[in-house]
């Protein structure tokens, strides 16, 4: 099917580059983020060097490793590496080295927590002035002028580690947490003394700690800043400021370049744009940025594709492209990019399930294509080996669950068969993908498929239905059960309204003008019908209604403020602590959590009755053939072992795929 | 004469004439910035970017009387019986025109065919033309414009129109610039807008430097003053209450020395062409792009072949390139072009936002996808909701049956 | 032998104009002067014409000093004269004042055949093969793509009319308008230090042209503003003056706001098809 394609060139990307006299062999650029992958003892870990060196094998130019603060009082929390511990040289040195070792250049950024400290019981919460931080509710402490001076010490120690390990430069954190950026903020900052007031003294701060850290540096390492440059906060600080703070930063000669960034721990949306925000829309703010400074800039902003990548290049816009989730996704991003293998990269599409969402639990990072993120050692470049006995696999279902399961049977040479009953491989996602923000989850299916083109060993009977005649006719050694999950309406809803959301999201459903949404989950599918509804249909009215305590309460989706933003300016009330009691053809009832009152619907109020969230494993050919026997290994995965998030089935086939 | 001149009393050597200069003619000298006559092209950027209005390009007046001009015209071809209908188009442009400029509107239908009275009557009382004047000889055709323009210019001699505006299909592109030269004027090709200034002259916006930048352009001095204007770049608008009394005015042309008759000039030979020009998509005017709703390669050979007939260039969204049948050079959106052409026509396109952005600043979008869902719906000028390869199947019987 | 005069334009690759969205000005970096592709094409003809019948070939151009690049580039094409035409008094010619110029020029060497590219890449008007022919008074040829032959005093062109071929014959004197097409540049060797030298430089007084019958004054066209496409910056941008919500929210949307006018069409009766005909068609 894939036709002969137009090799692609990416010769800005892959043009060599100098930052002051540090050389680059390409444009790329791993952005700093927290991990969560150090020790106990706040000190990197051996998982932290994997990860990074697999990045630098991957091709990338240059890595940032972060967020490492300064002290421990400047760990957001003690998952934190705590960077003036003498004891993680041992560790970084490793990192550095392996990652020179590949061809990548690499800097450690350094931030002290401030008033975004997370860990309980908290210490001092340090900002400029006291006021509430929005981000976690508690109220910060007004730092003193002995303590700021004890903050820009700390820096200068925690460079020294750096230094120490053989870091190429160092980065300074003026961005989303920590205590650098709000001193700039209006919000944050109040103070009449030489640290507030006007712009010059909201510097004052960076300007010391810049300074403090140059001192520690030797003559050819650089020095940079993350800088958030618009912080997306009515009461915060818009563009201008930023751009005005770059351009202070460069004249004064306190950074050797300028990463751009957007957003604040509280407006976390700008800072990790999920998939509700277009890829590659922080352009505008690197070029705003680049416009005013005679110094490096590296852009953001979901950028996961090497022609968006080449023409931000080609624009002007920025020297450097940044990225940060995509190569969590893909660590060979760079290496497939010079090759023009644009088809072969795994694109990151802004789930945020895998990555931001663990870190709101400071669990180790991970991502939900790529379960070898975080396990590097065990399941990274290199790891995946020929199965010794070549077995026959038969797949039925071609959902994400089976499509995984069948790359990495086929790249272990199993031979593969596969059967999908729908001409369309995908199973839900193709149901979930015509939610408008949703789509990009197609992505996942588009390179599994496009992967499986490359092998000879696998045959995808698309449009063929698994039965267990077929299978059986297969001889196959091993069958796989990834038949998926039916959404289903539950015996007590007895009203000829209720459809499935599925129903509506397939398009089998006349939707009248006031709709009716239970949701007993409160997960991403509810929340999911209700933002199809309002983006497709107009003047429509929902009552959405939940036993949870809100919309979307169990969802591990940080599309929900983005999502959220959008749906209160529709015609949406949301009624939480209502589970259904019963539903007939005169009215849907209620009850009240925790409480004996009801609420009664009255069936003539609602042209639609979506019951949402409702699904069942389809599971009989696994209980068939565990049962009747015929075939020596019996499995099953995805939703057809129980219905769950698109990261186990993809995890749980590649964990299963590697013991077979 | 005129000339550019820096006014060195006000010039504060402030340098932004010198970054808007597209032709390296301005260098500030000792705090004064300077002009290289080579160099300059008097394209006026550096007038518009001077703060303080220290730069100037004088112009001596001229002094000529053109109020006898009067009406605008718009040139309609009408050979073999048919009447391009994209005219209309020009007619309804014009129409707001003369509300601005109070002229009359005058449909000068040029051809080779003798005006078939009732059914023309009908038509322009829809469209407001009083006036339809028939300028034709049955040796005319569509590739030797020479005749038509020699007995054009004469009556726009005679006449005096104020302005004329001529649709740029091949036979309008060709004539326009024949009957400026003859007539002693000016014309302005491609507009993609067209407006009354205060002083009731014609203002013609074009783009230029690949469609980069808009010049507006203005003929001051000659009348008619003359544009031209490809079709789909206006909307055609019937007017509400129909005109009454139209009258045609039928132009008989003598024979005189036509490039035809006098043998200079003659086709040999004409077809359809199977060989296309393969415009880069960034570059084309029209394109029909095509999404996944085409289902397989041959639904997408299908409407690329369409395309052709109607001369389009064929692009595709992301999901065609990824199935492997469009080429990556045909992608569009933000990580394929960005394209911006007079008519985009989608052919089962969803519209991901991220072609969207790519796609939103064409002047006419025309979205074809039987899903009502589809997003690109929401940005569309023109939503037809229907089976793709239906709208496909009856357009091509449409066009067989007018043949 | 036939002589022909080529006529070449010296223009920006429009390709490689960038705007700058911050001061939206055309960004000029990096951007190479460059012959109009169509003219090459219409050089490449006349280059053919005299292997096959040994023509003498001269090409001219209009503009600055610096369009001497494209008059050396045809030498080493294989041209065998050069004209530059260049007068400060030639700036802000319209195509009326640019096609004044060069008939003046042509009508000096009494040349059998007048090549032009149909247009150029940064203004596109297609004008000038048509206004040079009229002011001449002989027939022109318009979208050619080749020339197929000739005898006597007859030429055949090969041309292309949008969606048609089409073979025609005409009466030279004539001029003739190319369409661009890919052909492969083959360079001659020749003596590199007196190229500069082969070029002549003519002016207005040469060619017995008054100052005020070309330039900006000799134009009956005149360019009254100059605007960037704000369309062709290729991301968006947003407004900092919006509250953060608008910004986010803008920025969701990548700045596109459904549109309220839109027409909706649900049937494929007649009407309809009528009406899509005229829209796509």
């Amino acid at each position: 099917m894939s036709a002969q394609k137009t090799k692609l060139k990416f010769d800005r990307l892959f043009s060599e580059f100098s930052i002051k006299n540090l050389h680059l062999k390409n444009r790329i650029v791993f952005l700093p983020h927290y991990t969560a992958y150090a020790e106990v003892t706040s000190l990197p870990s051996e998982e932290e060097t994997y990860y990074y060196t697999e990045r630098a094998k991957g091709g990338t130019g240059l890595i940032i490793t972060g967020n490492y603060a300064v002290s421990k009082v400047g760990q957001m929390h003690r998952t934190f590496i705590n960077a003036s511990d003498r004891r993680c040289i041992t560790n970084f040195s490793k990192t550095v080295n392996n990652c020179h070792k590949y061809g990548a250049k690499i800097i450690g950024q350094l931030s002290h927590a401030g008033a975004t400290k997370v860990e309980l019981p908290r210490a001092s919460l340090y900002a400029p002035s006291q006021v509430l931080e929005k981000s976690t509710g508690s109220y910060t402490t007004a730092i003193a002028k002995d303590e700021i001076g004890q903050v820009v010490k700390e820096f200068g120690t925690a460079a020294e580690t750096l230094v120490m390990s053989g870091f190429d430069g160092v980065e300074v954190k003026v961005a989303h947490d920590g205590i650098l950026r709000i001193f700039v903020s209006p919000y944050y900052n109040k103070r009449n003394d030489e640290y507030g007031g006007s712009f010059e003294n909201k510097m004052r701060i960076i300007h010391e700690v810049f300074t403090e850290i140059r001192s520690k540096l030797t003559e050819n390492m650089v020095l940079g800043v993350r800088l958030s440059a618009d912080e997306f906060e009515d009461d915060g600080f818009n563009l201008e400021t930023g751009v005005q703070v770059a351009k202070y930063m460069a004249d004064n000669k306190l950074v050797d370049y300028i990463s751009c960034d957007a957003g604040t721990w509280n407006t976390f949306i700008m800072q990790i744009p999920p998939m509700t925000i277009p890829l590659g829309f922080g352009e505008y703010i690197a070029a705003a940025i680049k416009k005013v400074v005679d110094i490096p800039v590296i852009a953001f902003g979901r950028i996961n594709d090497p022609i968006q990548a080449e023409q931000i290049l080609e624009n002007g816009s920025a020297d450097l492209i940044g990225m940060a989730r995509q190569l969590l996704c893909d660590p060979e991003w760079a290496n497939k990019s010079k090759k023009g293998m644009v088809d072969d990269i795994r694109k990151c599409i802004g789930c945020e399930e895998g990555c931001i969402g663990q870190v709101f639990l400071m669990q180790p990072i991970k991502c939900i294509q790529n379960p070898a993120a975080g396990k590097e050692k065990k399941l990274g470049i290199g790891t995946l080996k020929k199965a010794e006995i070549k077995k026959k696999i038969v797949i039925a279902g071609g959902g994400v669950a089976g499509l995984k399961f069948a790359e990495i049977s086929a790249k272990r040479g199993h031979e593969v068969v596969l059967f999908e009953k729908e001409k369309t491989l995908g199973g839900q996602i193709n149901i979930l993908k015509s939610i408008p923000f949703r789509n990009e989850y197609s992505e996942v299916v588009r390179y599994l498929e496009f992967i499986l083109k490359e092998f000879p060993n696998v045959t995808i009977k698309a449009g063929v239905a698994a039965n267990s005649e077929n299978i059986t006719s297969e001889k196959p050694d091993a069958l796989l059960i990834a038949t998926g999950a039916v959404s289903y309406i539950p015996d007590t809803v007895q009203n000829s309204k209720a459809v499935t959301s599925w129903d509506v999201l397939e398009n089998k459903v006349d939707i009248g003008k006031s709709i009716l949404v239970y949701d007993p989950l409160s997960h991403n599918e509810g929340v999911g019908i209700v933002e199809y509804l309002f983006d497709t249909y107009k003047n429509i009215n929902i009552r959405y209604i939940t036993p949870q305590n809100d919309i979307c309460a169990n969802a591990k989706n940080e599309n929900k403020d983005i999502l959220l933003r959008k749906l209160l300016q529709e015609d949406l009330e949301i009624i939480p602590y209502y589970g259904l009691v019963s539903a007939d053809d005169k009215a849907v009832s209620f009850n009240k959590a925790f409480t004996d009152k009801m609420m009664t619907i009255e069936d003539s109020s609602f042209d639609n009755f979506i019951y949402t969230g409702s699904l069942k494993s389809v599971d009989d050919l696994y209980w068939k053939f565990k049962e009747d026997g015929g075939v020596s290994e019996v499995y099953r995965l995805g939703d057809a072992k129980a219905p769950a998030d698109v990261e186990i089935a993809i995890h749980e086939a590649e964990a299963l795929a590697r013991s077979i | 004469m005129s000339y550019i001149e820096v006014n060195k009393t006000k010039c504060i050597g402030c340098n932004k004439c010198v970054e808007v200069c597209n032709y390296d003619a301005i260098k500030v000298v000792n705090g004064k910035a300077v002009i290289d006559y080579n160099l300059c092209t008097l394209c006026g950027a550096c007038v518009k970017a001077c703060p303080v209005d220290a730069i100037v390009i004088a112009q001596v007046e001229k002094k000529i009387d053109l109020s006898n001009y009067k009406g605008i015209w718009v040139i309609i071809e009408y050979f073999d019986g048919e009447l391009k209908n994209t005219g209309f188009q020009l007619v309804s442009k014009a129409n707001e025109l003369a509300r601005a400029s109070k002229d009359a509107v005058t449909a000068v239908l040029v051809g080779n065919t003798e005006p078939a009275e009732d059914e023309l009557k009908k038509i322009f009382s829809e469209y407001g033309v009083r006036n339809v004047k028939a300028v034709y000889h049955k040796d005319f055709t569509r590739l030797i414009t020479e005749d038509a323009s020699e007995v054009l210019s004469a009556q726009i001699a005679q006449d005096k129109p104020k302005i004329v505006l001529f649709l740029g299909t091949i036979f309008g592109r060709t004539l326009a610039p024949q009957v400026a030269t003859r007539v002693q004027t000016g014309l302005t090709a491609d507009c993609t807008e067209l407006e009354i200034n205060e002083r009731n002259n014609l203002l013609q916006i074009r783009p230029t430097y690949g469609g980069k930048v808009l010049a507006t352009i203005e003929t001051p001095y000659s009348c008619p003053q003359m544009a031209s204007v490809r079709p789909n770049v206006f909307v055609e608008e019937k007017m509400p209450i129909m005109i009454e009394e139209v009258k045609i005015e039928k132009v008989p042309v003598k024979k005189r020395s036509f490039i035809s008759v006098k043998n200079l000039k003659k086709v040999l030979m004409i077809e359809e062409s199977d060989d296309i020009f393969e415009t880069p998509v960034e570059e084309a005017k029209v394109v029909y792009c095509i999404g996944l709703g085409v289902g397989s390669k041959e639904g997408f050979d299908a409407v690329a072949n369409f395309a052709r007939q109607n001369g389009a260039v064929v692009a595709a969204t992301r999901g065609v390139v990824d199935e492997g049948w469009a080429d990556i050079s045909q992608q569009v959106g933000q990580t394929g072009v960005t394209i911006r052409p007079e008519l985009y026509v989608s052919f089962g396109v969803s519209g991901a936002i991220h072609h969207i952005i790519g796609i939103k600043n064409s002047r006419k979008i025309v979205a074809i996808n039987k899903d009502f869902r589809a997003p690109i719906f929401k940005i569309a000028d023109y939503c037809i909701v229907a089976d793709l390869f239906e709208v496909i199947e009856k357009m091509k019987n449409y066009s067989l049956a007018l043949q | 032998m036939k002589k022909i005069l080529v006529c070449l334009k010296q223009v920006p690759n429009t390709r490689d104009v960038k705007i700058n969205p911050e001061n939206h000005t055309l960004v000029r970096e990096g951007v190479e002067s460059v012959l109009n592709p169509f003219d090459d094409c219409a050089l490449e003809e006349a280059l053919k014409l005299k292997k096959k019948y040994g023509f003498s070939v001269t090409v001219m151009t209009m503009g600055p000093p610096q369009a001497e690049k494209i008059l050396e580039y045809s030498f080493r094409r294989g041209a065998d004269e050069a004209f530059l035409l260049t007068d400060r008094h030639l700036a802000g010619s319209d195509t009326w004042a640019t096609a004044t110029a060069v008939v003046g020029l042509a009508k000096k060497g009494g040349y059998d055949l007048l090549f032009c590219g149909q247009e150029s890449i940064d203004s596109g008007t297609g004008h000038i093969g048509a206004s040079i022919a009229e002011m001449m008074n002989i027939p022109q040829v318009n979208y050619a793509e080749k020339v197929l032959g000739l005898h006597e005093n007859r030429i055949r062109i090969q041309a292309k009319f949008d969606k048609f071929d089409a073979q025609l014959e005409v009466v030279t004197p004539v001029v003739v308008s190319f369409l661009k097409k890919g052909f492969e540049v083959k360079l001659k060797a020749i003596d590199e230090s007196v190229i500069s030298e082969r070029i002549k430089r003519v002016t207005l007084a040469d060619l017995n042209l008054l100052p005020e019958q070309v330039g900006l004054e000799g134009s009956y066209t005149q360019v009254v503003n100059i605007d960037i496409d704000e369309r062709f910056v290729g991301y968006v941008t947003v407004d900092s003056n919006l509250s953060a919500n608008e910004r986010i929210l803008y920025i969701t949307t990548g700045g596109i706001t459904e549109n309220e006018n839109k027409k909706i069409i649900r049937d494929l009766s007649q009407e309809s098809i009528e009406e899509i005909a005229s829209l796509i068609m």
